[in-house]
């Protein structure tokens, strides 16, 4: 493995740390006076409102939008018609910040425990309490030399939290999405070197779908799927999905191919032996590009029949065979990987098998096919000394609780662990009982399901209210820096509540609220930082979150020769068009592997005993399933994210999340639609309502996951309130519920190589009540 | 209007960001996405449809309208006067579609008017900008070298329930009829 | 085909309960008002003492019938919009108007039929006439616009609801009459003759009534799927039990039968009967207005 790991959050989010290939001069965007107009007009006043570029940070896509103000009120949030990644498209998650920012239900002061965990009783404190909490304990463990009993679990990355928890020198960091992606994510940098790649699917010709679905939910949802879209009905490319359920992407797809649950790896091996004994490989590629010959390739793969695949698959040898030479023959071709083939048991084993597939193509750096991520500015790694953070080492929960780590204090930010969790009953107890977990702050938006238990609550600013750079997908493979600036201010309510100005402002418009104490997780830390003293300040010489965004602004060469701080400000974001946007013609400036070549045969993977070779592993509890039990699989639905538990205009569209079985199978089981049954797993067990369709495999179940909260807000809990808002008293699905959480019956599995979690194979009993 | 279902991925933002651009109230919608699941496993689809308001060429709901509060626009946007309407929902009863509804908050008819507070502006209705495939198309079909009357002109249209000769103005191409004609019984609020 | 959706709105109802009853009183207060006529505009004497009974009610029903359009319209304060701002096209606006007419011309003829003036009030009932057939036939246009509702969408359905406008008046008129006959008339005596005549009436207009039901159900089974749908709907689906059942078992055949068949013939199978009717024509009412918006149009 490389030693340049690194989260694809990582490159997305503080990113800038990886230095990019030798730039020539290319340059096709303009910016400034081309750019089209930024305009919404309000429907009561028809005056243009206020327009405030910034980011989208729902889901990892990066989009730019622009937030539209009626005053100081947010009312729209649009997409930024000249983002590159996006083209002022934006998605229903997008738009649901308006919900985050304007919620009722937000938490809008620090809080304190009153009473035993999980009692429900708060008490308002302030900030400096808060402070002078956590420098204490801090301190103490500074003095002891034992920070790493300081646990910071983030779901999403900040730049300065991680500058603070390095400058502590911490070892216990969970870092939640990248948990996810972790087989993903180890199996690509296996082979070379970097933890993910860039999709180029609007120039493909043929593109096999193995357990993604970015007609829904991808890491780069919109660009993705806009050029998907695009590349099938404008370019008539052919899209193959397969899938245990039909998603999105199944039901756009040209073909759908049902697969048994977890098989994936062996039809993508099928496919490669077919496309190596036809001679249909690129044979330059594989001999100057990969570690691995073709002649020895095609020992390994002569395993991997036809026959063998479809027993395993319940895919027709005869689509296999045919899916391969498509993809080999009617190029360019792509496949791509998604969350349905790397949550599993053999997750790390099924990325390399299809990522072998585009191996056998010569798919890197070409046209319609993979591409290394470009970075914005050049040579950051050197030229920006921001950026140096020390390595950490992840932990994912089920290691931290599992081992004997002694745990000071546990601060969760942004991140919901007693609703994430695979088997999260277990892993609220584990923070609930103060000998494990003897003090936890959670910083959120809202008291969620963590929040419950913890001893102290404080609140966090939304995406829409800070300051943030961050580095946006490259979708085209032109390197895009994103900025976040604030469009709402936060408002102290001390200061404003005083105010005449307010009380006016109240009877004029009923939502204008203050937003309370929030603060950005970023000036969070540079003042528990300067109270702390000693390193951790030096660590974090900035006056706020402005400061560190525009300091980082003038470290990028590149970027500063083109842009004063105002430019990026009312763009929005920067594309570096200094650096080559993909070399057609050759491959020798692929950045990580210039000296390398990919490995598709892992000296590592030997050395510890694993299969060095794509291989395909059984699940051995799926060989051992009966009859009355299926696979679970969980998947995103399009309209939840991060933020949208308490929105309403998600959740009015879905509030329930049905459990789906096929229909044969549930008229064998005498199941009807809408019927409620018991799922159980080895760890727990959920009533709900089935739907009953002909769009799953037998043996498979599916739920979606973000359903069923506890906690979070009303809205979240499918429960009609009043506020000042007149919605939330037309709540009308009240009746109906808001759905189970799936992550109460999944299994707390890791796949051992890959050592991500498995969140799409546990195996569930079904009984009609 | 054109909705090119080919490229429609169901991803409601069409539905959403017309909430916010609207000032649309839960429990009511301009525009949703229908979904109709078709076919015996495995070889089964499921079809996405986002429905809005036609503005229709013959607009009945017009025709009903007891105090012209519903009006036709010389560029056929059919759209409702919120000061007028006094909520008798005759145009809700007459619509064909069934895309007007009583806001519950205004107590007054409302529907899709094809955001023309942006068009007049000079900008596109709120969905067609945020509709992340790009499938809804919108522009003057007076004027045929627009776009939209160039792909009015390219490909086979449809329109929903043509029949009824309200000549609606919202276009489609690739409607299912089994996905339109697909209807239930409303299950209990 | 499997096919099943999965996922759809909720739609609005647009008329409902209060236009149900709307159009009930209206229908009612149509035919009291025929009925008055009859003695008084067209000579036949013997009905000669319902008129004022018929005339009385006809304004009284239509004075009540409004209130629950303004209960049912969401911004009651803006009716007057409904006399400034005209569009002659909508039956609604043909109905501010004949709601207005109908009970002043009603008013007149009551006064001038208490006062005893006979040309004046055989020549405002005249008026009346058409007037009382409007403000009855109007509902039926009302419904009848609505395009895409197969249960409405019928030309039968102005005269649908004419005949069961009828058929509840004069139903109305019996129990009416000898309710006035057997506590506020002076002899305490019911016009037992009256009322058989009545009845007889009310027989024949059943069957009228019937006939048009029928006529209509049979073209909505073999019409377009969507009047097929309907058709469903009342025979055999959700509304099945309150059309065969109440409206038509309940409501029409059995009092016809306790009407026509002479053996029956008497004074309490006539109240019962006209009990049944009343409550039938109100489920007549409530079906074709609710039921007619029942199946979701997308
Ligand atoms: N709307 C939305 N978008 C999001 C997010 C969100 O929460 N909401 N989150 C973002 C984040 S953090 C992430 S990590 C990504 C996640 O993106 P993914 O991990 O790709 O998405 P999932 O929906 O979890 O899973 C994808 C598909 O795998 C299928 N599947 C399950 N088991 C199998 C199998 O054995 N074989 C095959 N072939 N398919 C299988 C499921 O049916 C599902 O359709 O999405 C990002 N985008
Ligand atoms: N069964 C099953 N479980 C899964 C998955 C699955 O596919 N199946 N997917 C997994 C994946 S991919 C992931 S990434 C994790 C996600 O798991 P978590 O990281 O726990 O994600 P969420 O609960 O979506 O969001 C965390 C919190 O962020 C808060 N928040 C939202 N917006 C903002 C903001 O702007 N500022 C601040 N400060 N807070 C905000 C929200 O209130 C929410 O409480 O879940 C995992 N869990
Ligand atoms: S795709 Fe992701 S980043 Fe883009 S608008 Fe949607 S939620 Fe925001
Ligand atoms: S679709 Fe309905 S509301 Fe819209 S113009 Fe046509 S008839 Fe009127
Ligand atoms: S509800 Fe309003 S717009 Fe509709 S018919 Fe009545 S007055 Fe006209
Ligand atoms: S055009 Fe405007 S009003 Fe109509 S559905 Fe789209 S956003 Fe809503
Ligand atoms: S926004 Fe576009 S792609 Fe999404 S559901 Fe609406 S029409 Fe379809
Ligand atoms: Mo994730």
């Amino acid at each position: 493995m490389s030693k340049r790991k690194m989260s694809r959050r990582k490159f997305m989010k503080t990113g800038l740390v990886w230095v990019t290939g030798t730039a020539a001069g290319f340059s096709t965007i303009q910016s400034g006076t081309d750019y089209k107009k930024i305009t919404a007009v309000s429907r009561t006043s028809l005056k243009p409102l206020r327009a405030i570029p910034t980011t989208c940070e729902q889901c990892p896509a990066g989009c730019g939008v622009i937030a539209y103000l009626d005053g100081e009120r947010l009312v729209q949030i649009l997409g930024n018609p000249n983002h590159p990644n996006n083209h002022g498209s934006i998605c229903a998650k997008g738009l649901a910040g308006i919900n985050l920012v304007n919620d009722p239900e937000r938490l809008l002061f620090p809080m304190k425990r009153l009473g035993s965990r999980g009692d429900g009783q708060w008490k308002r404190i302030t900030w400096d309490e808060v402070y002078s909490t956590l420098e204490k304990r801090i301190n103490e463990m500074l003095q002891k030399n034992r920070t790493s009993e300081f646990v910071v679990d983030f779901g999403y990355e900040d730049p300065l939290l991680d500058r603070f928890t390095a400058a502590l020198g911490l070892t216990h960091i969970i870092d939640r999405p990248t948990l996810k992606n972790l087989n993903h994510d180890t199996a690509f940098t296996s082979m070379i070197g970097s933890p993910s790649l860039i999709e180029d699917i609007g120039r493909s010709r043929t593109i096999l779908n193995f357990g993604a679905n970015p007609y829904a939910n991808h890491d780069h949802f919109l660009g993705l799927a806009q050029r998907l879209v695009l590349a099938q009905v404008e370019k008539g490319a052919r899209l193959v999905t397969f899938d245990v359920r039909m998603s999105e992407t199944a039901a756009k797809s040209d073909t759908w191919y049902p697969i048994k649950a977890g098989t994936d790896s062996i039809v993508a091996l099928a496919m490669a032996k077919v496309i190596v004994e036809k001679g249909l490989a690129d044979n330059s590629f594989l001999n100057q590009k990969t570690n691995f010959s073709l002649s020895k390739l095609k020992d390994h793969l002569s395993r991997f029949t036809l026959k063998a695949a479809e027993k395993e698959s319940n895919i027709k040898a005869a689509d296999i065979e045919h899916l391969a030479v498509e993809f080999a023959t009617l190029k360019p071709s792509i496949a791509i990987i998604g969350g349905g083939i790397s949550d599993q048991k053999n997750g790390f084993q099924n990325v390399r098998s299809i990522a072998l597939l585009n191996w056998l193509i010569g798919n890197l750096e070409k046209e319609g096919g993979l591409f290394f991520p470009r970075l914005p500015g050049k040579n950051q790694q050197t030229a920006n000394p921001l950026y140096k953070l020390r390595p950490k080492q992840r932990k994912n929960f089920k290691e931290l609780e599992e081992s004997s780590t002694r745990i000071n204090t546990y601060f969760a930010y942004l991140s919901n662990p007693a609703y994430s969790n695979p088997d999260c009953e277990s892993t609220k107890t584990f923070l609930k009982d103060e000998k494990k977990v003897p003090f936890l702050v959670v910083m959120d938006t809202h008291f969620t399901e963590t929040a419950m238990v913890a001893d102290m609550v404080l609140p966090a600013a939304t995406y829409l209210e800070g300051w943030g750079l961050c580095c946006a997908p490259p979708l085209d493979m032109f390197p895009i820096l994103n900025l976040r600036q604030p469009v709402v201010s936060l408002l102290s309510t001390a200061e404003v509540l005083r105010s005449p100005a307010f009380e006016v402002g109240k009877l004029l418009e009923p939502s204008f609220q203050p937003k309370g104490e929030a603060k950005e997780v970023g000036n969070f830390c540079l003042e528990l930082s300067r109270r702390i003293g000693g390193k951790t300040v030096k660590a974090l010489p900035f006056k706020d979150t402005k400061d560190y965004v525009s300091k980082v602004f003038s470290s990028i060469p590149n970027l500063k020769k083109q842009k004063d701080f105002n430019n990026l400000k009312s763009d929005g974001f920067w594309v570096d068009t200094s650096l080559k946007k993909y070399n057609q013609s050759s491959t020798s400036s692929i950045p990580p592997i210039q000296a390398q070549k990919v490995e598709i045969y892992s000296n590592k993977l030997k050395q510890n005993n694993h299969s060095p070779l794509p291989e395909y592993q059984s699940i051995a509890k799926h060989e051992k399933k009966k009859g009355d039990e299926f696979i679970l699989t969980t998947f995103k639905s399009n309209l939840s994210a991060r933020g949208t538990a308490n929105s309403k205009w998600t959740q009015e569209i879905l509030h329930e999340n049905r459990l789906w079985i096929n229909k044969d199978v549930a008229n064998r089981l005498g199941i009807k639609n809408g019927n409620r049954v018991r799922i159980s797993s080895p760890v727990g067990s959920l009533t709900v309502r089935v739907l009953v369709t002909n769009r799953i495999h037998p043996n498979s179940v599916a739920l979606a996951e973000g359903f069923g909260h506890t906690a979070v807000g009303n809205i979240a809990k499918a429960k009609r309130f009043k506020s000042y808002d007149r919605d939330t008293n037309l709540l009308w699905w009240d009746k109906k519920g808001n759905g189970v959480n799936p992550n109460e019956i999944i299994e707390r599995k890791i796949d051992p190589i890959g050592g991500g979690p498995c969140l799409k194979d546990t195996v569930v009993r079904i009984e009609k009540i | 209007m054109l909705i090119d279902l080919r490229k429609c991925i169901g991803c409601n933002t069409c539905a959403v960001v017309c909430k916010s651009e609207n000032d649309v109230p839960l429990g009511v919608w301009r525009s949703w996405v229908k979904r109709v699941e078709k076919g015996k496993y495995p070889h089964s689809k499921e079809y996405f449809l986002p429905i809005v308001c036609n503005n229709c060429e013959n607009p009945i709901c017009v025709t009903v309208c007891p105090v012209n509060a519903s009006i036709k626009r010389p560029d056929g946007i059919v759209y409702i006067d919120p000061h007028r309407c006094i909520g008798c929902r005759y145009c809700m009863a007459a619509c064909p579609y069934g895309v007007r509804y009583i806001n519950p908050i205004k107590k007054i008819a409302e529907k899709c008017y094809w955001c023309f507070h942006r068009v007049d502006a000079g900008l596109k209705p709120a969905c067609v900008l945020a509709c992340l495939a790009g499938a809804i198309m919108f522009g003057d079909l007076n004027n045929p070298k627009s776009d939209i009357s160039k792909a009015l002109a390219k490909n086979a249209i449809q329109v929903i329930k043509p029949e009824i000769g309200t000549e609606p103005h919202t276009f489609y191409i690739g409607l299912d009829i089994e996905a339109v004609e697909a209807i239930k019984i409303e299950e209990e609020k | 085909m499997d096919t099943q959706i999965l996922y759809n709105i909720f739609h609005q109802d647009a008329f409902g309960l209060n236009i149900a009853i709307y159009f009930y009183l209206t229908g009612l207060s149509a035919g009291s008002f025929i009925l008055s006529t009859l003695a008084y505009s067209f000579g036949m004497d013997q009905y000669k003492s319902i008129g004022k009974v018929g005339v009385v009610l006809a304004t009284v029903l239509l004075v009540i019938a409004p209130f629950f359009l303004l209960i049912h319209i969401g911004m009651p304060h803006r009716a007057w919009h409904l006399f400034v701002y005209l569009n002659m096209a909508s039956p609604i606006t043909w109905g501010s108007f004949l709601l207005v007419l109908y009970p002043i011309n009603c008013i007149i003829y009551g006064y001038f039929m208490f006062k005893g003036h006979i040309k004046l009030t055989r020549i405002f009932g005249l008026i009346g006439i058409p007037l009382a057939i409007s403000v009855h036939g109007y509902t039926g246009f009302i419904l009848a616009f609505g395009k895409a509702r197969a249960l409405w969408n019928t030309a039968i359905m102005p005269i649908l609801f004419l005949a069961s406008a009828i058929v509840s008046g004069i139903a109305l008129m019996i129990l009416v009459c000898i309710i006035k006959d057997r506590f506020f008339s002076k002899e305490k005596k019911i016009n037992q003759e009256l009322i058989l005549n009545l009845g007889k009436l009310l027989a024949w207009m059943i069957v009228f009534d019937l006939f048009l039901v029928g006529s209509d159900l049979i073209v909505l089974a073999i019409s377009h799927s969507d009047a097929q749908a309907a058709a469903h709907l009342i025979l055999s689906g959700k509304f099945s039990i309150l059309f065969l059942l109440v409206e038509n078992l309940l409501g029409k055949i059995l009092p016809f039968i306790l009407l026509a068949v002479p053996g029956f013939r008497r004074l309490t199978t006539v109240i019962i009967a006209s009990i049944l009717v009343i409550f039938g024509i109100f489920f007549m009412r409530y079906i074709v207005v609710v039921g007619g918006e029942f199946l979701p149009l997308l």
